[in-house]
């Protein structure tokens, strides 16, 4: 969690993320990809129930969307580079620990930006089937314990 | 993820509201323009391999006569673009004035089909008249309007032919053992496909009793086939039933086959109560009806589980290219007179169950084999060729019906002693059409008994000499004397020389046997 | 090439549309595009679920191959066909004056879903490139005739000849003549 509340003005103005807010911090060592990967299942899984309901309609639109357009979001290349600054801070020395954990911060605040800036995650997540779909909540979740275990000393 | 898959999937028969329609036209637009969806390269497989080095001399002759993959790749890439691959087919058409029809019919065909009462029956049976009068009238009203008449007679199709199946669902006999598992969509579904519900098995075989899927066990652009294991233990091979085929082999339309109706699952059991009937069941296929979703569309589907054959097929091809017959054992190194005897014992039973099936398909990759000491597997797959209306004759003419003649020609030239005193004791009405009448139409069910009775007197031609109790002690009649697998092979494998010296395809054979294991066995003095 | 795209609302035109078509969905599943003669690019269009054509001879119809003489128009088609768990082939075909070629290869069943299968398709498409040239080179003593049916037989005819020559690899056996 922020120690102070200038840590948690830079976290919400270069990250887009609220430390403060609800969300259990990592405990040291912990690893932050597991975190992602937690918040990644939690959003496959909205995703999953919201291809179902679109592959039961039996229509080629909604197969296609199901298809193409959502698990792309969680995966794909640009995915990439978020899941290596993840993977970079988790595997660092203590040493490289601040510049890991910089590295890390950009990538989320990139992705984070591409998520909420998205119409398509807009649409999903207004999706008509009912289904419920919460990326950014779910993600945001994520990134509050991510930077939370940034912010904590080494 | 397959653009084939789903381009495949034609617009025209939706069941969406307006809202979700324009939800979907904008979700889809999205994505084309996304940055983060964006296509993974690690899904593509390896390229292809690319043409060798050729003289210069060649390759200008090949660039200048033909379009190649190189230069397709030069210009092209390797990667799909989304906007290449959307929007290459017609949009849905604006179902507008049948929707409420439609999302009435979808309403009720979503409910379990064991919560429904005959008031639910007769409701849906008033929602499918109420969207077929509610086609007629868009058609009318769009005359002269190619792709609205389409749509409209898209729909109307679709709901004849669901208002006959609900029919069927209701007067299915088995409708109990079912009604627990399925919709009443998936029921209407399995009755398009002409399916009783006697042969399903929905309470065994669906996705939450499977243990292990393999989805991509056979895999190819157009073609998709799952191999399941399931709690109960078995290991079943799952196929997606059509309702129709558009694109059947030429040999399938050749002896009757609707390529409207298939039905092949249907021939498949019918193979397998052939065989069991013939006391043989162990030469095809167990066969049911069972459910699992398609990978790609998340869809459950109704399709076939068969036993996997044991072993290998006889026919294959090597990675340059070069057509195998395969060897199921070292040259000098023949299977033991006992393992010989059952391979003759069970590829002659195949045979007969051929020929009164009207099989037409049995090449060398729809046969697999396994040996193992003395034991022996045969096993007859892909039993959809077969039944056909208009092939009244067991023996078929094959070598005539099709240039690419897959069986050995000719009835088989013995019999094993059980399958003959099942066959000459028959009675193809009384034994087989109880049966049969629920999987073929009527005049395949005629054809079939046609064949069966032909080949009943086949059978009593045979008796005494060529019946066989014992495949290992049985010999020929006397001065020849030769064993059951010589007799087969000197019965030929299926060509004759002609005057020129070439081969041309004979009348008469030894049967799979002959044609699939003639040329070792003799090799190895063993026949 | 990669501007060919099909606006939204209209059906695929024949020609070089569906031949980048046919090559990226070949080449997802690990296929090389087949060789397609220059004059039958206008007429190249899809047909089925992954079969394309160009001419009046479907996808799969050895029979029509066979029956092609010295007047039948050239004719091409290619794609997957089959039925049932293992009973499914790459086919090819195609008509030219110089040459008559069918090829049915194991592809795409529980047995034939493997590299080597698509190395065979692969390997053989190959060949078809050169084979096309051979057999022009010879067009003056007529029509080569080369079938490699996994359902049938495997033999060819070279032109002029009317011996047919059985082979377990007809496309080799015709190029290496």
């Amino acid at each position: 969690m922020a120690d102070s509340e200038q840590q948690r003005s830079w976290c919400i103005r270069v990250l887009g993320v609220d430390p403060a807010a609800p969300g259990a911090p990592a405990g040291p060592g912990a690893s932050v990809l597991a975190g992602w990967q937690a918040a990644k299942e939690a959003a496959d899984a909205q995703l999953d129930a919201l291809a179902r309901a679109l592959r039961s309609r039996g229509d080629p639109d909604f197969d296609q969307i199901a298809e193409y357009g959502l698990f792309g979001i969680t995966g794909g290349q640009s995915t990439v580079g978020l899941i290596a600054a993840l993977r970079g801070y988790d595997a660092a020395a203590p040493a490289e620990r601040a510049a890991a954990g910089a590295a890390l911060g950009k990538a989320v605040a990139a992705w984070r930006a591409q998520l909420h800036a998205s119409a398509l995650v807009d649409a999903l997540e207004d999706n008509p089937l009912g289904v419920t779909v919460d990326l950014r909540g779910t993600f945001d979740a994520a990134f509050r314990q991510i930077v939370a275990t940034l912010r904590q000393p080494a | 993820m397959s653009e084939s898959r789903t381009q495949r999937r034609k617009r025209g028969k939706a069941l969406v509201s307006p809202l979700e329609r324009d939800w979907s036209r904008v979700v889809l637009e999205l994505i084309d323009r996304s940055p983060i969806v964006v296509e993974d390269e690690a899904e593509l497989p390896p390229p292809p391999p690319p043409a060798p080095p050729r003289p210069p001399a060649l390759v200008q002759a090949v660039q200048a006569r033909m379009l190649t993959f190189e230069e397709l790749t030069a210009k092209i890439g390797h990667t799909p673009h989304w906007n290449q691959l959307f929007g290459k087919y017609k949009r849905s058409t604006d179902y507008k004035a049948m929707r409420a029809e439609i999302t009435k019919v979808e309403t009720t065909a979503a409910k379990g089909l064991g919560t429904l009462g005959d008031r639910d029956f007769d409701a849906m049976a008033t929602a499918l008249d109420e969207l077929i009068a509610a086609a007629k009238r868009y058609k009318a009203a769009h005359a002269g309007k190619e792709n609205k008449v389409g749509a409209g007679e898209d729909v109307l199709a679709s709901a004849e032919a669901e208002k006959l199946a609900l029919a069927a669902v209701r007067a299915d006999p088995a409708f109990d053992r079912v009604k627990d598992h399925i919709t009443l969509k998936q029921a209407i579904e399995c009755k398009r496909r002409g399916i009783a519900f006697a042969d399903c098995r929905f309470d065994l075989y669906n996705d939450d009793k499977a243990t292990a899927v393999d989805d991509n066990f056979g895999a190819g652009m157009a073609n998709s086939v799952a191999k399941i294991t399931y709690e109960d233990g078995s290991e079943l091979v799952f196929k997606g039933e059509k309702i129709s085929d558009t694109q059947q082999l030429g040999i399938a339309s050749a002896i009757g086959i609707d390529g409207g109706a298939p039905h092949n699952g249907n021939r498949n059991i019918a193979t397998s109560a052939i065989a069991e009937f013939l006391g043989k069941p162990e030469v095809v296929p167990k066969v049911c009806y069972g459910l699992h979703s398609n990978p790609l569309t998340g869809q459950q589907e109704i399709g076939l589980l068969m036993t996997k054959g044991a072993g290998k097929t006889v026919n294959y091809k090597d990675e340059i290219g070069n057509n195998k017959r395969r060897a199921f054992w070292e040259p000098g190194h023949p299977p033991s007179d006992d393992a010989i005897a059952k391979l003759g014992e069970q590829l002659t039973s195949l045979d007969w169950s051929d020929v009164i099936c009207g099989q037409q398909d049995r090449h060398g990759g729809n046969l697999m084999i396994e040996i193992e000491g003395d034991e022996v597997k045969v096993t007859g797959i892909d039993n959809d060729v077969c039944f056909g209306k208009n092939q009244l004759d067991p023996n078929g003419s094959k070598s005539k019906i099709s240039s690419a003649r897959t069986n050995p020609p000719g009835m088989p030239p013995l019999i094993d002693k059980k399958v003959y005193d099942r066959l000459v004791a028959g009675d193809f009405d009384r034994d087989l059409a109880p049966t049969l009448s629920g999987l073929l139409t009527p005049e395949e069910l005629a054809a079939a008994k046609s064949r069966f009775d032909l080949s009943k007197q086949h059978a009593l031609g045979l008796n005494p000499d060529y019946v066989v109790a014992d495949w290992k002690a049985w010999r020929s009649p006397a001065p020849d004397l030769l064993t059951a697998a010589a007799y087969l092979v000197a019965a030929g494998n299926g060509f004759q020389q002609n005057v020129h010296g070439g081969w041309e395809p004979s009348e008469s054979s030894g049967g799979l046997f002959a044609r699939d294991f003639g040329q070792a066995l003799r090799r190895d003095g063993k026949a | 090439m990669s501007g060919t795209t099909t606006p939204p609302g209209e059906t695929p035109a024949p020609g070089l549309p569906s031949v980048e078509e046919a090559f990226l969905l070949l080449r997802r599943a690990g296929l090389r595009l087949p060789p397609i003669p220059r004059e039958l690019v206008a007429g190249f269009t899809r047909t089925g679920e992954a079969t394309w054509q160009s001419g009046d001879i479907p996808p799969g119809d050895l029979d029509a191959v066979l029956a092609a003489g010295p007047a039948t128009p050239p004719a091409l088609g290619f794609g997957h066909l089959g039925h049932g768990t293992n009973s499914w082939h790459f086919v090819y075909h195609l008509v030219t004056p110089s040459l008559s070629l069918f090829l049915r290869i194991p592809y795409g069943g529980t047995e034939s879903s493997d590299p080597a299968s698509l190395a065979a398709v692969n390997a053989a498409l190959i060949r078809t490139e050169e084979l096309v040239v051979a057999a022009d080179a010879q067009a003056a003593a007529g029509r080569t005739l080369v079938v490699d049916d996994a359902l049938g037989q495997s033999w060819w005819r070279r032109a002029g000849s009317d011996r047919v020559e059985e082979s377990e690899n007809p496309l080799a056996a015709a190029l290496a003549a």
